[in-house]
C-alpha cells in the first residue's frame, strides 16, 4: 500500500469537515473523488499531502505515519513524493514556463541541472515550443500542461489533482485525461483526482463521493469494451515514446473496483 | 554547481524588486550606523580631550584652586576679572598640607608678538599667560627646557598654526608651514608696561622662540614660563616704582594626605577660594558625556525605530503581495525554514551593506567634517575626531544586520506559516 488514510476526521471550529474517512491508494492506481463544493475534497487532499493535520486518524505513506513527521520531512515528502495540479494552474506569473517547471527542484541547496529532464518532459507533454513564454501568453490547456510538468519534475509517486479540468474546454480536458493515463502508465504514478468531470471519473480505478464529510465508494459506469480498448491504446502509445519501465497497475486497479456503493468508515 | 549557479541567478532575477524595496526601506540604518560611528569618535575625542587637558586632568591627590567668583579659568587679566593675588598664593604655598604647588599666572601688561618670515614681518597683540614647568611635565615635548632663559621659550596652541597658515597664504601669499618647521621660530616679545603717557609707562623687548605646540590649554594665546613673567614684573616695579603685580588664574596643589581633603577644602574656602577636586572634575566630565550620550542616543533611537518600522512594513507588504507564492512554495515542498531563511539572509545582506556604508559615511563625515569644523572654529581643532577602526566596521555590519534581521523576522515567520492550501485556491 502506497498511501493509506485511516479514520480521519477534521474540524474547522465546530464544523466537521471530514468524518471518519478511510482510503487506501496503491501504486499506479487512479482514484477519483467527487463531491459538492465545500464537502471537504480539498481538505482531504491537504491531509494526504501533509499540508493539514487531521484532528483524528492517521495517514500512512509507505507504512510511515506522516502526521508525526516534522515540517522538514513533510516538506521533503511533498517535494519528492507528491505532485500537485490545480484547477487554476497556479503558475507563478513572473516566471517563464521553464522556470515554473524547475521551481520545485530549487528547494535543494545544490539543485541538479534539469535542462535535459525538462526537455524530455516537455516533449511528452507537447510544450517544448512554449518553454520560455510567460503563463499569461499561454492557453488554458498549455498552462495546465506546464503545471503538470511542474508537478512531475521530481518524478513523484502520487499526483494530487484538484479539479484539473474544471477550467478547461471539453477538448483540452480530454487531452489532460489522456495525459493522466500516460503518466500512470509511463511513470507508474498513482493519481488522486478531485473532479466533477465524467471522462476523468471514467479513467479512475475507483470512484469515491464525499458528502457532509463522509466518503462513500461508487460504481464507475462505463461500457466494458471502451474501457479495455482505452487502456491498451494508451500503453502502446507510451512504448513508442519512452523506454522507461512500464506500468504494472492495470490488473491491480481492475481488481480493486467495487460493484456497489459502500460507506467507508 | 551548474544547478546552484542557476538557483542564484534565478533568485536575483526574481527577487531584485524585493531587494530594492528592502534597500529603500532600510535606508535609515545607513544614517544610524553613520551616527553610531560619529558618536564613538566624538565620545572618544571628548574623553581624550578632557583627560589630556591640563586644566581638567587631576590626580587623586590633586586639587584645583580658583578665585572665588571664577566661573571658568581666565588666562588674561582684565579689569575686574577675579584672580588669586601673590599674597594669597604665598599663603596657600605655605600651608603644611601641600607637598607641591604650580600655577597658571597672568601678567598685568599687554604684550605684542612680532615674527618675520621671508622678509615680511607681522606684529600683533596676543594674550599671554605663564605656567610652571612642573605643570607641563610629561605633557609637552621637551618640557625640561621650558624655564626662564634667553631666548624666552614660548608654547603656542596648535590651532594657531592653521590661523597663521591661512593668514600667510591668503594675505601674504607665503607657503604653509608645518609644526616641525615652526619649532625654534624666532619672535620678539614687546611688553607695554604701565599706563601710556604717564611716567610709569615703559616698554620691554625680549627675544623669544617657539618652544612647542600644544592643545593642553584651551587658550587663544601663548604660554611663557611664570618665572619670566615674574621677573619682568619685578624689573618694572624696580625701574619705575609703579604698582604692578602678577596674579594667578589657577593654582594646582598636591596634598600630602588625600584623607584630609575635606578639611583642606574647607580651609581654602574660608580663605575666599573656590576648590575643585578629581571628584568634581569627574562629575563635570560625566555631565558633558551625559549630554553627548543623550543627544546621540536620541538621534540614533529615532533612526533605529524608523528603520525597524520601515523594514518591517516593507517585508510585511512583500508577504501580502506574495502570499500566493509563499503558499505555493510550501505546497511544492519548500520547508518553513527555507522561506524564513530567505527573509533573514536577504535582510542580513541589506543590513551588512548598510552597516559597511554607514561606517564609511560616518568616517567620511568625521574626516571632512572635522577639518571644516576646525577651520570654522579653530579652537575646536584641539578636539581630534579620529576615524573608527576596522573593529568598528565589523560591529557596524553585525549591528546593522541584526537590526534588519529582527525587523524582517516577524514578516518572515508570517510568510513561512501562511495558510497553505487556501491561498492557492481562487
Amino acid at each position: 500500500m502506497l498511501l493509506s488514510v485511516e479514520n480521519v476526521s477534521l474540524f474547522f471550529g465546530k464544523r466537521k469537515i471530514l468524518d471518519n474517512v478511510s482510503l487506501k491508494i496503491s501504486e499506479g492506481e487512479i482514484v477519483a473523488i467527487t463531491g459538492k463544493s465545500g464537502s471537504g475534497k480539498t481538505s482531504l487532499l491537504g491531509i494526504m499531502s501533509g499540508l493539514l493535520d487531521p484532528d483524528e486518524g492517521v495517514v500512512y505513506y509507505k507504512g510511515e505515519n506522516i502526521i508525526k513527521w516534522w515540517d522538514f520531512k513533510k516538506s521533503r515528502y511533498r517535494n519528492k513524493e507528491i505532485g500537485f495540479v490545480f484547477q487554476f494552474f497556479n503558475l507563478l506569473p513572473d516566471l517563464s514556463a521553464y522556470e515554473n517547471i524547475v521551481y520545485p527542484s530549487l528547494v535543494k541547496f545544490f539543485p541538479t541541472d534539469l535542462k535535459g529532464e525538462v526537455r524530455e518532459l516537455s516533449k511528452i507533454l507537447g510544450i517544448e515550443h512554449i518553454l520560455y513564454q510567460k503563463p499569461e501568453t499561454l492557453s488554458g490547456g498549455e498552462r495546465q500542461r506546464v503545471a503538470i510538468a511542474r508537478a512531475i519534475i521530481n518524478r513523484p509517486k502520487i499526483l494530487l489533482a484538484d479539479e484539473p479540468t474544471g477550467n478547461l474546454d471539453t477538448g483540452t480536458a480530454l487531452e489532460i485525461k489522456n495525459l493522466f493515463l500516460r503518466l500512470r502508465d509511463e511513470f507508474n504514478m498513482s493519481l488522486i483526482i478531485v473532479t466533477h468531470d465524467e471522462p476523468l471519473i471514467e479513467i479512475a480505478d475507483r470512484h469515491y463521493h464525499l458528502e457532509d464529510g463522509i466518503l462513500t465508494e461508487k460504481i464507475i459506469k462505463r461500457p466494458q469494451r471502451e474501457n479495455k480498448t482505452k487502456r491498451t491504446a494508451s500503453v502502446k502509445k507510451t512504448k513508442s515514446l519512452d523506454k522507461k519501465p512500464q506500468a504494472k497497475a492495470g490488473s491491480k486497479s481492475s481488481a480493486s473496483r467495487k460493484t456497489a456503493d459502500k460507506k467507508i468508515k | 554547481m551548474k544547478g546552484f549557479l542557476y538557483k542564484l541567478f534565478f533568485y536575483f532575477k526574481h527577487n531584485s524588486v524585493n531587494i530594492l524595496r528592502s534597500f529603500v526601506s532600510g535606508l535609515g540604518i545607513l544614517f544610524l550606523i553613520a551616527f553610531f560611528v560619529m558618536y564613538l569618535a566624538v565620545k572618544s575625542a571628548v574623553l581624550s580631550y578632557i583627560s589630556g587637558s591640563l586644566l581638567d586632568n587631576l590626580a587623586s591627590d590633586e586639587i584645583k584652586i580658583l578665585p572665588k567668583n571664577a566661573k571658568a579659568v581666565e588666562y588674561v587679566k582684565r579689569e575686574g576679572s577675579p584672580g588669586i593675588s601673590q599674597e594669597l598664593y604665598s599663603k596657600i604655598k605655605s600651608m603644611p598640607d601641600f607637598k607641591a604647588t604650580s600655577t597658571i599666572s597672568r601678567t598685568p601688561f599687554s604684550i605684542r608678538l612680532k615674527g618675520e618670515i621671508l622678509g615680511k614681518s607681522r606684529s600683533t597683540f596676543v594674550p599671554v599667560c605663564g605656567v610652571d614647568r612642573n605643570l607641563i611635565k610629561d605633557k609637552v615635548p621637551r618640557w625640561q627646557s621650558f624655564y626662564n632663559k634667553k631666548p624666552v621659550p614660548i608654547i603656542v596652541p596648535k590651532f594657531t598654526i592653521d590661523l597663521m597658515n591661512n593668514y600667510m597664504s591668503s594675505m601674504e601669499n607665503l607657503p604653509s608651514l608645518s609644526e616641525k618647521d615652526l619649532i625654534g621660530f624666532p619672535v620678539e616679545l614687546k611688553f607695554h608696561a604701565g599706563k601710556r603717557n604717564t611716567p610709569f609707562y615703559k616698554e620691554y623687548f625680549f627675544d623669544g622662540e617657539v618652544h612647542s605646540f600644544t592643545d593642553l590649554l584651551n587658550f587663544p594665546g601663548v604660554i611663557v614660563p611664570t618665572d619670566f613673567l615674574a621677573e619682568v614684573t619685578a624689573q618694572y616695579r624696580r625701574e619705575t616704582g609703579g604698582q604692578a603685580a602678577l596674579d594667578y588664574a589657577v593654582v594646582y596643589a598636591r596634598v600630602k594626605d588625600p584623607d584630609k581633603l575635606p578639611v583642606i577644602v574647607s580651609n581654602l574656602k574660608s580663605m575666599g577660594l573656590k576648590v575643585e577636586s578629581q571628584k568634581d572634575i569627574a562629575e563635570k566630565t560625566q555631565k558633558t558625556m551625559g549630554l553627548i550620550n543623550e543627544v546621540f542616543f536620541a538621534i540614533m533611537a529615532v533612526f533605529l525605530v524608523v528603520s525597524i518600522i520601515s523594514i518591517f512594513n516593507s517585508y510585511l507588504a512583500i508577504v501580502y503581495i506574495r502570499s500566493e507564492r509563499f503558499s505555493l512554495q510550501r505546497i511544492l515542498g519548500f520547508p518553513k525554514i527555507s522561506i524564513l531563511s530567505a527573509f533573514i539572509l536577504e535582510s542580513a545582506a541589506v543590513g551588512a551593506v548598510y552597516g559597511a556604508g554607514g561606517y564609511f559615511i560616518g568616517n567620511y563625515l568625521l574626516s571632512h567634517g572635522g577639518e571644516i569644523l576646525s577651520k570654522w572654529v579653530p579652537m575646536l581643532s584641539a578636539v581630534h575626531l579620529e576615524k573608527a577602526g576596522a573593529d568598528i566596521l565589523f560591529w557596524s555590519v553585525l549591528f546593522a544586520s541584526a537590526v534588519c534581521v529582527i525587523a524582517a523576522a516577524i514578516p518572515g515567520i508570517f510568510a513561512s506559516n501562511i495558510n497553505l492550501f487556501k491561498a492557492v485556491r481562487k
